[in-house]
């Protein structure tokens, strides 16, 4: 798999260490932090970078992925959603990974150095790399619907504000 | 059963006057080919079918050109272009060597409400290749519906002069039949007619490798700026996946995956899937708010194409 992997200055030293680990997995990894350690550096340029990298490579038909290492994950969460396609999710536990992957067809995962060891961050990353989209129609309708929106601020070709009322629209909701 | 004449769809020619803003949508976008193009034309073909070109478009007056279908070979294209002219269907050409791109063998003809239609064997087949796991492209054109402004009538006309076989039908309890899914081989539908207001084109359909590049591709044309009309879903007939843009032309495209296929035709019991039971994702030309939306966008504008032949 091809791997795009971002930090800031705080998930520097623990991005470095997932790189080797993923490299040493087999993984084509790509770097996209700064080449050395740099004090204070921000997230946000590292994580659209990721980001955009991630839809390139599946616009491409790459299989393909993204990790970002930060300390909450929060910004760098938000950061790399705000790219048009943007899938990304912070890692807080393996069953929340494991949906995100399953339900979301999360393609970038954050790593909070705050709240995970070395040994969890690496355990989450397996977790998202290993668990596949379920690949239901309810679950793809609900990232389209929400890339839909992103594009044009419609959903099913309908501003959020006018959607139809549900006795008029009745959505498909089997699960 | 009718032995049947006709192999597959073909291709959609469509002209419309913004034909240099279609071509880059269908090429930059959607995911075709150019796989040859005149002054003010563009054949374009999908990577995975040797099919030389499934969508031909014009710079023109807005129109459906031409539908064009494969006969089985060349006795069968003689036999129903004989079994046409008896039947006194309205001929623009007898069987001859074809000059478009591509070539072939063939006859022009029109349906009953005046459409364009061809039938050729032996065109020069073009270099195919499988679709990529989560390649965001078609694998090749699915199906074409068209509106018409008396269902039976158009429907009868292709069962009893093409040899289709209606696979199921959407049915209103107070409008009647609306839409009737036509197959001339095993896939559930290649064509589908709709009672509308008027004579037009109600969408085209590509069919793409699975759900994994399906979700791909309708990420890609949505960043591209189409506007999406409708779905997400799966039909209830033809238990095929769907996604709905708009064209820079103004016609309704749609990607698919996993269109039903029917193995044992014999066996096969045609469906009348009643809009007001089975879910929203079925319900075209119903009579809710929502789906007026869907419908208004289908009809799409007035086909002027209707008994005049495309220029070539």
């Amino acid at each position: 798999m091809k791997i795009h992997i971002g930090a800031d200055w705080h998930g520097y030293e623990r991005a470095r260490s997932l790189q080797q680990w993923l490299v040493s997995l087999g993984h084509e990894v790509v770097w996209h932090a700064a080449e050395q350690f740099d004090q204070g550096d921000d997230y946000v340029l590292w994580s659209v970078r990721v980001g955009e990298a991630v839809l390139t490579g599946e616009d491409n038909a790459e299989d393909v992925k993204g990790i970002i290492v930060g300390v909450d994950g929060n910004g760098e969460v938000i950061a790399a959603n705000k790219v048009n396609g943007g899938r990304a999710i912070g890692a807080y536990s393996l069953p929340q990974v494991v949906e995100g992957r399953r339900c979301n067809n999360a393609s970038v995962l954050v790593v909070p150095t705050a709240f995970c060891t070395d040994e969890e961050g690496r355990s989450l990353v397996s977790a998202f790399l290993e668990t596949s989209f379920d690949y239901t129609v309810d679950n793809a309708r609900r990232i389209v619907n929400t890339n839909e929106y992103e594009n044009s601020k419609t959903i099913e070709g309908w501003a959020a504000a006018d959607f139809p009322k549900p006795d008029e629209y009745h959505p498909a909701t089997s699960n | 059963m009718y032995e049947r004449k006709i192999s597959h769809l073909r291709y959609l020619a469509l002209a419309m006057p913004n034909f240099e803003e279609e071509r880059d949508f269908f090429v930059k976008h959607w995911g075709l080919t150019e796989v040859h193009s005149e002054d003010g034309a563009s054949w374009l073909g999908a990577e995975a079918v040797s099919e030389p070109f499934v969508v031909r478009l014009r710079k023109g007056e807005k129109r459906i050109d031409l539908i064009g279908f494969a006969a089985n070979n060349r006795e069968d294209l003689e036999s129903l272009y004989t079994d046409l002219v008896a039947k006194g269907v309205k001929i623009i050409h007898e069987p001859k060597e074809l000059t478009q791109f591509s070539g072939g063998y063939g006859f022009r003809f029109f349906d009953l409400d005046g459409r364009t239609l061809e039938v050729s064997v032996d065109v020069k087949e073009k270099a195919a290749r499988p679709i990529k796991e989560r390649e965001p492209i078609p694998v090749k054109l699915s199906h074409v519906v068209m509106n018409t402004v008396d269902l039976e009538a158009t429907t009868n006309w292709y069962i009893e002069h093409l040899g289709f076989t209606i696979s199921d039908s959407l049915v209103h309890p107070h409008m009647g039949k609306l839409m009737h899914f036509m197959r001339c081989n095993k896939a559930h539908h290649s064509i589908a007619i709709v009672q509308g207001p008027h004579y037009s084109l109600h969408h085209m359909s590509f069919e793409m490798r699975g759900i994994e590049e399906w979700m791909r591709g309708t990420g890609k044309i949505l960043r591209a700026g189409t506007r999406m009309v409708w779905g997400p879903g799966r039909h209830n007939a033809g238990d095929n996946t769907f996604a709905y843009f708009v064209d820079p032309a103004g016609n309704t495209i749609e990607y698919t995956t996993e269109l039903e296929t029917i193995h044992d035709e014999e066996a096969w019991v045609p469906k009348e899937l009643d809009v007001t039971q089975v879910s929203t994702q079925d319900q075209w030309g119903t009579a809710n708010q929502f789906s007026e939306y869907v419908a208004r966008e289908s009809f799409n504008d007035v086909d002027k194409g209707m008994f005049v032949a495309a220029p070539f």
